[in-house]
């Protein structure tokens, strides 16, 4: 039998419509019976054994069941779940709602959700080949035709493309004049502009990257098998609800109920507390000026990588029955190292799975690796924000609170070995030595260092041959700019972080020259040339030099 | 302190702009440039309060500032130490 690769799977009333694509490229449909479970949580447990009677009697439940599951915050105590399945989707989230305007019960593990439960159980996973069983490092991907559709000065530019070759045709049409035959020919519809109507894409997956920063198809189909969403719904999801996803399933793999709502909110908390954990990252005060020779080492996943290694998660912190207990550099909070918390070994499998893409080195596997990149990015801000179902205010100060230790721990090993510690944000850390220049092999001597003391991986971010540390348009302080610095790399790469945005704190008078300084900045290699050359130049460039006494 | 009140960087900025704007009624300018430069002292010491965050900002600008004077304390009597050695 050929392999096939699930492109989606669309709900038709008691039937679900698998759209396949061969190797070869060719699209088949196929019929599938799937169940579908809706699980419900009795609003009064002792009347959960008669409202599983009352279910079996209703048409078009095929089967009604009691199975006991973790209930949250702890996941330590057990509650009884009736578990209901049914071939129409539709049906089952009708059923949903009316149990609970009646009172009745509650649809409870409503993410992932029927749809998603329903396709995986039955193997329907979208973005796997047909024999697939695991997410493996390594997968290919079929030759799918990619209808790519932009809209460009009032017409419609579109490019027809196929993954794996280098072949594409490209045209252009008016506003309404829909390219109904590349339509026809592709596979996948990436829609930049919402201007394809769905009822000309059919069945093809229309990619509307409106709310993903993922815009990327190989990094879609990464997000796809990660969260088995299909590349319609991944691309218009955000990546916390990506995030959650995973998440999810995981605690549905456990049996932990996932709540409808987030469980255990902010306690009430006196001010001193509230003043010393609920705090971001550390971040330095530099001085203003030009740095020569400088180093910049960048912790690799820093806060993915604490909420794994610490077992951070909602149900681990503060949890009121632990054995054994765990405060990571004397956090205010405790964490409990019974069980792996749910958060925790997600995160550690996609920190995991990001470090063998990157291993692998070619162009795709860099699009799946920055798609894991941004799960991984949220993922910290998820803890703490309000709406997310695995989030807790306590997980995040606890990160937060390790992260300043690790980079604290950082700063003064490095300059006990000597470095001058020029500046550092978060998770970064620019150094020098005495502006002469850092051989590489001492470098590694000191990264091997600093994450021996920090127990976190370290790398060298970049070699500047110089760093211009700009001021802040503060009134009366010499103050040098956090966030914002400009530097050429040794390889002679222009670095240039935060100059577009807040123009009118930065050095440029005249925000449209900005490109112009950019390039000039990047012809230097030497500041004292550079210096001279910015002062003859200023008018030209639009810079507003202030001389000071 | 992002969740609920100012980072402790924009709270002394806050706190300093307020006592800057209301120098005027200082009649010795002697005075009202010695409080101009305790207000430019405390930008040194933000990270150090990043992780010891102040009660109230004015403790940690006074903090600054003393630690300023101090430096400029120590600094005069290594020159001092050093010119009665060479004396």
């Amino acid at each position: 039998m050929k392999e096939k690769w699930l492109l989606r799977t669309i709900p038709h009333e008691d039937v679900a419509i698998a759209i396949w694509v061969d190797e070869e490229g060719r699209v088949s449909f196929e019929k599938r019976d799937v169940l579908y479970p809706l699980y419900l949580l009795s609003f009064k447990e002792e009347k959960t054994a008669a409202l599983r009677e009352d279910l079996e009697n209703v048409e078009g439940i095929h089967e009604v069941s009691i199975e006991e599951w973790l209930s949250p915050p702890w996941y330590e105590g057990k509650v009884k779940l009736l578990k209901v399945t049914s071939k129409n989707l539709l049906f089952l989230q009708r059923l949903g709602k009316e149990l609970e305007n009646k009172g009745l019960a509650q649809p409870v593990n409503t993410q992932p959700g029927s749809l998603l439960l329903g396709l995986r159980e039955h193997g329907l996973k979208a973005c796997y080949w047909s024999s697939e069983k695991n997410n493996e490092i390594t997968y290919h991907v079929p030759p799918l035709r990619v209808l790519q559709v932009v809209m460009r000065d009032r017409k419609l530019v579109f490019t027809l493309y196929a993954l794996g070759s280098g072949e594409a045709v490209s045209g252009e049409a008016d506003r309404y004049d829909y390219p109904v035959d590349y339509i026809d020919d592709s596979h996948v519809i990436i829609d930049y502009n919402n201007v394809i109507p769905t009822r000309l894409a059919g069945w093809r997956p229309v990619i509307r990257v409106n709310r993903n920063p993922v815009d990327n198809i190989y990094g879609l189909i990464e997000l796809c098998r990660l969260s088995c969403m299909d590349l319609e719904r991944v691309s218009r999801s955000s990546i916390g609800e990506i995030l959650t996803t995973i998440e999810a399933f995981r605690a549905v793999e456990k049996k932990m109920l996932v709540p409808k709502a987030r469980m255990g909110g902010d306690t009430w908390r006196d001010m001193d507390s509230l003043l010393f954990t609920d705090k971001g990252g550390l971040i330095g005060s530099p001085r203003p000026g030009l740095y020569l020779n400088v180093a910049q080492l960048d912790f690799s996943s820093l806060y993915p990588s604490i909420i794994a290694t610490h077992n951070i998660s909602p149900e681990t912190l503060n949890k009121p029955e632990c054995t054994n207990i765990h405060r990571p550099f004397g956090s205010p909070h405790v964490i409990c190292l019974d069980k792996p918390g749910l958060v925790a070994t997600v995160l550690r499998e996609l920190v995991n799975r990001r470090e063998s893409i990157k291993k692998l080195g070619d162009k795709t596997s860099s699009y799946r690796e920055k798609a894991i990149k941004w799960i991984l990015v949220a993922s910290f801000g998820y803890l703490g924000y309000r709406n997310s179902r695995f989030g807790n205010i306590y997980a995040y100060e606890t990160v937060t609170w390790v992260a300043r230790e690790v980079l604290k721990r950082a700063i003064t090993a490095a300059e006990e070995s000597g470095y001058r510690v020029i500046h550092f944000i978060v998770d970064s850390l620019f150094i020098s030595k005495n502006s002469e220049k850092i051989e590489k092999e001492e470098l590694s001597r000191l990264i091997e260092k600093l994450s021996i003391i920090t127990g976190f991986k370290i790398k060298i971010e970049n070699m500047y041959k110089w760093l211009i540390i700009p001021r802040t348009n503060h009134v009366y302080m010499e103050r040098g700019a956090t966030n914002r610095y400009y530097g050429l790399t040794l390889d002679g790469k222009l670095i240039v972080k935060g100059s577009i945005c807040g123009w009118s704190e930065a050095l440029l008078s005249d925000p449209d020259k900005e490109e112009e300084l950019i390039s000039f900045l990047s012809s230097h290699n030497h500041p004292r040339k550079l210096c001279k050359d910015i002062l003859s130049n200023a008018t030209r460039l639009g810079l507003d030099i202030r001389y000071e006494e | 302190m992002g969740r609920t009140s100012p980072p402790i960087r924009v709270a002394l900025d806050q706190e300093a702009e307020r006592i800057r704007k209301s120098l005027e009624v200082i009649q010795d300018p002697s005075i009202r440039a010695a409080l101009m430069d305790i207000l430019r002292s405390y930008d040194d010491i933000i990270p150090l309060l990043m992780l010891i965050p102040p009660q109230l900002p004015i403790d940690s600008i006074l903090l600054a500032a003393l630690a300023k004077l101090w430096a400029r304390v120590l600094e005069l009597e290594r020159k001092v130490a050093s010119k009665n050695n060479t004396a």
